[in-house]
């Protein structure tokens, strides 16, 4: 039961977390946000 | 923005004491290694034009003033024609959303070629803007025998003048002192003296701009009108015709005839500045004659000379590949084993079942397959940054530039190219500095043909995999240049790509291109040192995020549902097999100690793995020693055999029932991800996949691999161990491969395999970032879009074609 649970939070979050991944990659193509695949632009701060 | 404006804007600042300062000036001088210096940011460096395209905001403090600095695209006028250029314009008039309109400005001049630095200098000055010269590349001028007085330069300018060496920390705080006492006793404006039409004309389109200035809603500045005279487009031009109409438009360019008198107003302009920095060079610099030709002279004539320069391009990128593989290796086997020892670690940690199975087959193969490829990232990038600093850049743009034109592309997109190699991204926005449209869509377009770092983790496998490792001539290993190959792929791809877009929607002419050789620099170890913690960071982190969820929805998607009448059917098997097996043993001679006897064959096998686990590859030595630790094996079970023949039969047939049980549990295993919700998929897309020699567990994993291309040696990772039951040592992932086999027990990869899926890679659209990006450059969808699918079209097509030719040549 302990371990079901466990399963559907990880699969959960690793679906939550694609799903934002997205709608920042859509925000990078309305020029919103920086990309940061590369780390080639960096944010102006350390 | 009128005298009066200016000041009780200062005033309003000064109050807060805050201060918006541009960094201005040529390409390649020093702006952002000293924006770095002031703010303490890290933004990108190197010895080549072009490398900001973007307004970077940064804060530094001054006793109680705080400047926000903006590090800006370097640009050789204000005149500008490219994106990037317009950037910088905008940003000194604060015409950029989000970044402030400065109050003042750092000049950065290159000390080296200050005469065509100070035609900006010219510029910018007489905007009357709180000004401070930033003299930057002192050491490299007075390296030529330059010398530069640099109190006659700042009377001469009416500005301070600060000596500056930013990678050296050198004059950082002089030049913030500078800039404060500046901001508060601002100089005096630069006046030129042009001639009379022209100045007349300025005039008289700043009283028709003033009058403008109502419907503007804001107060345009001489200088502004003097920069609108000349260009005579532009963003402002555009904005005063939709206020003024066409009445308005009418009276410009009768103003601008006037004005010109016959000549050409951009000729004045460049006249009078030249004019007049010749004027000042005289007094404030002195050059050595020097004698014949420099050392850089003599490494340019070579490195840019059509035979010799070419060859030192391929070399240089040969070396770069070999040494990819001969130094990543025994990295690569560290980590490698590193995460097979945790798998079986944490696996043995864990009871068996579906959480064991996340995070063993989802996770750590997924995400540990990945970094196993970070020693290749960080070398590839060790050579990039070496030589983006060393000034090479642009002597291969320029080698390059005559090649380029054939395809109606100018060495100018060769570096937004270049850079495509480290990752796509930049290379697309790097394009920017191309100042034709149609030149800038064709270079965004073909930027994702070159294969970025992430394809190398997918080349690395494969060849490992399939390409023999033999050396070619003695020194050049084949796997190094099947590599170097693939690299190749994308460009010979691009080319017909670039002629046909260039002879069609594109069409655009060549524009000549002038490019500064920048001097060679030493690069400098901490530079580079800080390029390679970036890259190798990010890639890290990639995988611990985007790859990490993209392996555990794999892992879910392929374990899930668990068919109870599949564990049945072979808890049955096994059952039967384990049946018979012991009716076997009971058969025997119960006199004899089996038991023990049993126990002595398999310590004889212990043995021989235990000698035989560290061996491993294809080395001669390698093999030569596993063959005698077999044949001892051999002899040792033949003497005990003979000692205890009813045992020996019983030892035979405990090893045909430890093989029927593995037999059986991957059969289980295999059972059970066809019948997953990615089997099932995944047998949808089968047919699609199969004539480039993949099956349908390949195809799912190329398909997961759309976000991103490296996802794909998670993917298959996660696949395979899913699809097989593995009792003993884990495998590492190039086994993986090179062992899979087909349900028919068939090898599932070969050659012809690897081929086709290295070259679908090396041409797929694979990059939602890319995409996205691309989107945001071009405005509008439709060329991330045509990318899409011509890519994914022509990467399908080519793998089909490279499996069949290799399979038919026996690949
Ligand atoms: N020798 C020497 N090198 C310098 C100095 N200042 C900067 N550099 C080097 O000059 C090169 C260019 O520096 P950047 O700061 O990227 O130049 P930039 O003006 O921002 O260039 P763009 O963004 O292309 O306009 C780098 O290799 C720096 O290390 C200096 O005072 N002396
Ligand atoms: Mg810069």
């Amino acid at each position: 039961m302990l371990e079901a649970v466990t399963i559907i939070a990880i699969v959960t979050a690793a679906a939550a977390f694609a799903a934002w991944r997205v709608w920042q990659t859509l925000r990078v193509a309305r020029g919103q946000a920086d990309c940061n695949a590369c780390g080639a632009c960096k944010p102006e701060h350390k | 923005m009128t005298e009066a404006s200016t000041s009780t804007r200062h005033e309003g600042h000064a109050r807060h004491d805050r201060h918006a300062i541009a960094l201005m000036g040529n390409p390649n001088t020093g702006k952002s290694s000293l924006f770095n210096a002031l703010t303490g940011a890290r933004q990108k460096i190197a010895n080549f034009p072009g490398v900001t395209v973007e307004a970077k905001i940064g804060t530094t403090r001054f006793e109680n003033s705080e400047f926000t600095i903006i590090d800006l695209p370097g640009t050789y006028s204000l005149a500008a024609r490219s994106p990037d250029e317009r950037v910088a314009t905008d940003a000194l008039l604060g015409r950029i959303e989000g970044t402030p309109k400065p109050d003042g400005v750092v000049i950065v001049l290159d000390a080296s070629s200050l005469d065509r630095n100070l035609y900006i200098g010219t510029q910018v000055l007489e905007f009357g803007l709180p000004a401070v010269v930033a003299l930057t590349m002192l050491d490299v001028a007075e390296s030529r025998g330059i010398k530069i007085d640099t109190e006659k330069l700042s009377k001469t300018l009416g500005v301070p003048v600060v000596v500056v060496n930013a990678p050296k920390g050198k004059g950082i705080d002089e030049l913030k002192g500078t800039l404060h006492r500046a901001l508060h006793h601002p100089g005096k404006k630069l006046e030129l003296s042009y001639p009379d039409d022209f100045k007349r004309g300025v005039d008289t389109l700043h009283a028709e701009l003033l009058d403008l200035g109502v419907k503007l809603g804001f107060t345009p500045t001489r200088p502004e009108a003097l920069r609108l005279l000349v260009d005579g487009a532009g963003p402002f031009f555009d904005e005063c015709e939709e206020v003024g109409g066409e009445e308005w438009t009418r009276k410009f360019f009768e103003i601008r005839e006037r004005a010109a008198a016959g000549r050409s107003l951009s000729m004045l302009e460049a006249q009078t500045r030249y004019g007049a920095i010749g004027q000042w060079m005289r007094e404030v610099k002195q050059a050595e004659a020097r004698e014949g030709r420099t050392r850089t002279d003599v490494v340019d004539g070579i490195l840019t000379h059509k035979l010799w320069g070419s060859l030192v391009f391929i070399v240089v990128m040969g070396l770069i590949f070999q040494s990819i593989y001969s130094w990543s290796g025994p990295l690569m086997d560290t980590i490698d084993g590193g995460f097979g020892a945790l798998g079986d670690w944490v696996g043995g940690m864990m009871g068996e079942g579906a959480l064991k199975s996340l995070v063993v087959d989802g996770v750590i193969a997924g995400v540990g397959g990945v970094l196993i490829f970070l020693p290749q990232i960080l070398i590839l990038f060790l050579f990039i940054a070496i030589l983006e600093d060393l000034g090479y850049m642009s002597r291969a743009a320029f080698l390059m530039d005559r090649l380029m034109s054939r395809f109606g592309l100018s060495g100018k997109a060769f570096i937004p190219l270049l850079s495509s190699f480290a990752c796509n991204i930049p290379g697309i926005m790097g394009a920017r500095v191309i100042e034709d449209r149609n030149t800038r869509l064709t270079t965004i377009f073909l930027a994702p043909f070159m294969s970025c770092s992430a394809r190398l983790p997918v080349y690395t496998l494969f060849i490992a995999a399939f390409v023999p490792q033999i050396k070619l001539l003695g020194f050049l290993e084949l796997q190094g240049l099947v590599l170097f190959a693939m690299y190749w792929v994308g460009v010979l791809f691009a080319i017909p790509t670039a002629l046909v877009l260039k002879k069609g929607i594109l069409k655009s002419k060549v524009t000549p291109f002038l490019l500064e050789l920048p001097s060679y620099k030493m690069p400098r170890p901490k530079a580079v040192g800080r390029v390679l913690w970036e890259r190798g960071g990010s890639f890290v982190r990639r995988a611990g995020t985007i790859i990490l969820a993209v392996s555990v929805l794999v892992w879910a998607a392929g374990y899930f549902p668990r068919g109870a009448e599949i564990d049945d059917k072979h808890d049955a098997a096994i059952a039967a097999a384990e049946g018979a097996y012991s009716e076997a043993v009971v058969s025997f001679d119960p006199e004899a100690d089996i038991e023990s006897a049993l126990a002595q064959f398999k310590a004889i096998d212990d043995a021989h793995e235990e000698r035989t686990a560290g061996l491993e590859g294809e080395e001669p030595e390698v093999e030569a020693a596993t063959a005698e630790s077999d044949k001892q094996r051999e002899a040792e079970i033949a003497e005990l055999a003979a000692k205890h023949p009813a045992a020996f039969t019983d030892y035979e047939n405990w090893l045909k029932l430890e093989e029927q049980r593995s037999e059986i549990e991957n059969r289980r295993a295999g059972e059970h991800l066809e019948n997953s919700i990615l089997g099932r998929m995944g047998h949808v897309i089968e047919p699609a996949v199969e004539p480039l020699g993949w099956d349908w567990r390949i195809g799912m994993a190329a398909i997961a691999s759309f976000p991103a291309r490296e996802v794909i040696v998670a993917t298959l990772g996660t696949i395979f161990n899913l699809g097989s039951e593995e009792d003993e040592e884990s495998q590492t992932l190039r086994e993986v491969v090179q062992n899979a086999t087909r349900p028919d027990g068939s090898k599932l990869f070969s050659l012809a395999t690897g081929l086709s899926i290295m070259v679908f890679f090396a041409l797929c659209a694979q990059c939602a970032a890319t995409l996205a990006v691309m989107r945001r450059e071009t405005n509008s969808w439709k060329w991330p879009l045509a990318s899409f699918a011509y890519m994914t079209g022509l990467a399908y097509v080519a793998a089909l074609v490279t499996f069949q030719v290799a399979h038919a040549l026996g690949g």
